[in-house]
C-alpha cells in the first residue's frame, strides 16, 4: 500500500511532526489530567458524604496524640485516643440522638509481632450505621469475630491472614476504595479489636493508662433525631460532657466542598489559560511551518492540486497530528494522575478517588474531541492562506 | 491537444512617467500546435515566463482567454481547472519545484500520484526516464541534496511520466552541460513529434536548431522568427 501524501509529509519531516505533536500533547495532557484530578476530588467528596452517615462525631479532647478531627475524616488518619464507657453513656443521654455507634482505634507496630504497621478500626456491626453502607458497596455485610476486612490498598488477599500483636487474623474481604487513609486500614468487630488491645498491652502497643481495653472506646458516631439540628446536639455534648469534643460533620463537608469549589475555580482558570496559550502557540507554529513550506505548496498547485485539495491536505495533516498528540496526552494524563494520586491526596489534604470507567471514558472522549477541533482550527487559517499560494514563486524564481 | 490563446495580456503594477502599469505580456493571439516543438526565446524580463504561465492556466490574464477543446480555462472553477491541468498538461517551472519531504523517486511519481495512476506502467516509464537522464543512482536521495542541474532533470522526468498532451518547459536546460542539454532538447523534440504540444522557453541558442516553430519575445509580444 502506498502511503498517502498526508502521511508521507508527516513521516518525511519527523522533527517538525514531533514538535507539533508535542504542542497538542500538552494541550491534551492539561485537559485530561486536570479533568481527572477534579473528577477524582469530586468522587472523593461524594464517597466521603456517603460513607460518613453520622451527623456528629465525638472524640476525647485529650488523647495521647492530638489529632485534628478534620484530618481524621478527610484523610482517614486515626490515632490512639480513648475514653471510658461511662463517658459514652453520658454522651448517649444527650437529647436529640436517634442512633449512636462506637469505634475503637488501634495502631499496629513495625515489629516482628505484626505483619505490617496498620490502623485497626473496631466497630459494632449491630449498632453501626456509618461503615455499613460502605461495606455493602464492598458486598460485605456480615463480619465474624476475629475476621478482618481490609482497605483497598492493604496488601492482603481474602483467605490470607494478617498477624497483629502475634494474633493471626484471617482476611474475610477487601473494601471499596475511599481515596483516603482509610484505604490502608483494617476493620474488625469491637470484640476483635479489644482482644488485639490486650495482646498489644503486653507488647507495648497499647498503654493501659488509657484504661482497660474492655472499658474504652475511641469515638462515638451520632445520628441526630429527625427535626433536631445536629449542631445543637454537638453543642449540648460539648457543654455537658467533659473531656470530649463533639463536631458536626455537616460543617466539615461544607468546608471540603467549599475548598473544592475554590480549587475547581483555580484549576479551571489555570487550565483555561494554558489551553488558550497552547492553542495560540499551535496557531503560530502552523503559520510558521506553512510559511516555510510555501514552495512545496506552490509545486503541488502547479502539478494540479486544487485550492480545496491543498487546504484539505494541510487540514488532514493537522488532524493526524492532533489525533496522535491527543492520544498520547490522554494516556499520559491517566498514567500521571494514577501514579501521583497518593501524592495529590496528601498534598491537597482532600479525599482523592479515581472516577469510574464511564467518567474516564467521557473525559478521554471529551479531550480527544477538543483536540481534534483545536488542532485543525489552528491550522485552518494557514490552510486558507496556503490555498491561495502564489505559483509565481516557483514559476519565476530560479 | 491544441491550445488557443485569444487576445491575452497581462500587466503589472509599476509606476513610470505615463502610467501606473506596464504590460508584461501585450494583447496577442497565439496557437500552441500539436506535434510541434515551439520554442520561445528572448531577453531576460521580456515576459516569457508570464506568457507561459498564462497559457498553462496558472495566471489569470487581464484580457482575453485561453481555450482548449472549446472551453476557456479561465472561466472554469478552480477545481475543474486544476483537474484539467493535472490530466492534460505538465509544467517544468523555471524555479525550484520539489517536495522536500519526498524522495527523488516519489517526486518523479508525484503527477502520477495526483492522477491516481501509480501503476506498473507509470513506474516503468519513470524508471526509463531516470535512466535516460542518468538519475537512477539518485532515486532515493532527497531533493535538498541535488545539484541545480539534477533538480531540473528530476522535474522534467516528473512532467513526462504521465505523458501529458501539453508540456511547458521554462529553462529546462539551465545549469546543464552540453551533453545533457542536447539530451533534453532531443527528448523534447521527440516527444513533440510523437503528437504532443510542447512549448519550450529558453536562452539556449542551440534550441533554435531543434525548434519546429521559433518565437522571439520582445517587450511582451511574441514575434515569429525563422527556425
Ligand atoms: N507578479 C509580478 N509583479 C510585478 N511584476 C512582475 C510580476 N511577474 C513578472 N513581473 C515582471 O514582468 C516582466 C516579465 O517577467 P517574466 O518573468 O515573464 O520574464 P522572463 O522573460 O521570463 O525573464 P527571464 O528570462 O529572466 O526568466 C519582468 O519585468 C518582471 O519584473
Ligand atoms: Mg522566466
Amino acid at each position: 500500500m502506498k502511503k498517502s501524501l498526508t502521511l508521507r509529509n508527516l513521516t518525511g519531516r519527523p522533527g517538525r511532526t514531533a514538535a507539533l505533536t508535542l504542542l497538542v500533547f500538552f494541550l491534551s495532557l492539561t485537559l485530561c489530567g486536570g479533568g481527572l484530578t477534579l473528577a477524582s476530588l469530586n468522587r472523593g467528596l461524594t464517597s466521603l458524604e456517603n460513607r460518613l452517615g453520622a451527623d456528629v462525631i465525638v472524640m476525647p479532647s485529650r488523647g495521647a496524640l492530638k489529632v485534628d478531627p478534620e484530618t481524621l475524616f478527610l484523610q482517614g488518619t486515626i490515632g490512639p485516643y480513648y475514653m471510658p464507657l461511662k463517658t459514652v453513656e453520658k454522651i448517649n443521654s444527650t437529647p436529640g440522638i436517634a442512633r449512636s455507634a462506637t469505634q475503637i482505634y488501634l495502631s499496629s507496630m513495625r515489629a516482628s509481632c505484626c505483619s505490617m504497621p496498620i490502623q485497626v478500626i473496631g466497630f459494632d456491626p449491630a449498632e453501626d450505621f456509618t461503615v455499613q453502607s460502605w461495606l455493602k458497596e464492598s458486598k460485605r455485610d456480615t463480619l465474624r469475630t476475629g475476621d478482618l476486612l481490609v482497605g483497598s490498598k492493604v496488601n492482603a488477599r481474602p483467605g490470607e491472614s494478617i498477624k497483629l500483636y502475634n494474633v493471626s487474623c484471617p482476611v474475610a474481604g477487601q473494601l471499596a476504595p475511599t481515596g483516603t487513609g482509610l484505604d490502608t486500614a483494617v476493620y474488625c468487630t469491637l470484640d476483635t479489636v479489644r482482644t488485639l488491645m490486650e495482646a498489644a498491652a503486653d507488647l507495648g502497643g497499647y498503654s493501659t493508662i488509657n484504661g482497660d481495653p474492655a472499658d474504652t472506646v475511641s469515638a462515638v458516631y451520632i445520628k441526630a433525631a429527625e427535626g433536631t439540628d445536629p449542631q445543637d446536639v454537638a453543642d449540648e455534648i460539648n457543654i455537658h460532657v467533659r473531656k470530649v469534643r463533639a463536631i458536626c460533620t455537616r460543617s466539615m463537608i461544607t468546608d471540603v466542598s467549599d475548598s473544592l469549589t475554590g480549587l475547581r475555580g483555580t484549576m479551571t482558570g489555570l487550565a483555561g489559560a494554558i489551553l488558550v496559550l497552547g492553542w495560540l502557540l499551535l496557531l503560530l507554529a502552523f503559520m510558521l511551518v506553512t510559511g516555510e513550506r510555501r514552495r512545496e505548496f506552490a509545486t503541488l498547485r502547479v502539478c494540479g492540486y486544487s485550492r480545496k485539495a491543498l487546504a484539505g491536505l494541510l487540514l488532514r495533516e493537522s488532524l493526524v497530528i492532533s489525533l496522535l498528540g491527543a492520544a498520547l496526552g490522554i494516556a499520559a494524563g491517566f498514567l500521571l494522575t494514577g501514579a501521583f494520586s497518593t501524592a495529590l491526596e496528601s498534598a491537597l489534604g482532600l479525599p482523592f478517588l479515581m472516577p469510574g470507567m464511564s467518567t474516564k471514558a467521557a473525559l478521554a472522549m471529551g479531550t480527544l474531541g477538543i483536540c481534534l477541533v483545536a488542532g485543525p482550527l489552528a491550522s485552518a487559517w494557514a490552510a486558507g492562506r496556503v490555498s491561495r499560494v502564489d505559483t509565481g514563486l516557483i514559476l519565476r524564481e530560479g | 491537444m491544441k491550445l488557443q490563446a485569444q487576445n491575452i495580456s497581462k500587466r503589472f503594477f509599476r509606476q513610470n512617467r505615463n502610467s501606473n502599469y506596464f504590460y508584461a505580456v501585450q494583447p496577442c493571439d497565439f496557437d500552441l500546435e500539436e506535434g510541434a516543438l515551439t520554442v520561445i526565446m528572448g531577453r531576460s524580463g521580456s515576459g516569457k515566463t508570464t506568457f507561459m504561465s498564462l497559457l498553462a492556466g496558472l495566471l489569470p490574464p487581464d484580457s482575453g482567454g485561453v481555450f482548449a477543446e472549446g472551453k476557456n480555462l479561465y472561466t472554469m472553477k478552480d477545481k475543474a481547472l486544476s483537474a484539467f491541468r493535472a490530466a492534460h498538461l505538465a509544467v517544468v517551472p523555471q524555479g525550484r519545484a520539489a517536495l522536500d519531504t519526498l524522495s527523488v523517486w516519489e517526486n518523479v511519481m508525484l503527477n502520477a500520484r495526483i492522477l491516481r495512476r501509480e501503476n506498473e506502467e507509470t513506474a516503468g516509464k519513470a524508471k526509463e526516464l531516470l535512466d535516460r537522464f542518468g538519475m537512477t543512482p539518485l532515486k532515493d536521495a532527497r531533493p535538498r541534496e541535488l545539484s541545480g542541474g539534477e533538480l531540473r532533470r528530476m522535474t522534467l522526468c516528473r512532467a513526462l511520466v504521465t505523458e501529458p498532451e501539453i508540456l511547458f518547459c521554462d529553462e529546462p536546460t539551465g545549469d546543464l552541460d552540453e551533453e545533457n542539454t542536447r539530451l533534453v532538447l532531443e527528448t523534447l523534440r521527440d516527444y513533440a513529434h510523437a503528437g504532443h504540444s510542447v512549448l519550450l522557453v529558453t536562452h539556449e541558442p542551440e534550441a533554435a536548431a531543434y525548434a519546429d516553430r521559433l518565437l522571439k519575445m520582445k517587450e511582451g509580444l511574441p514575434e515569429a522568427s525563422d527556425p
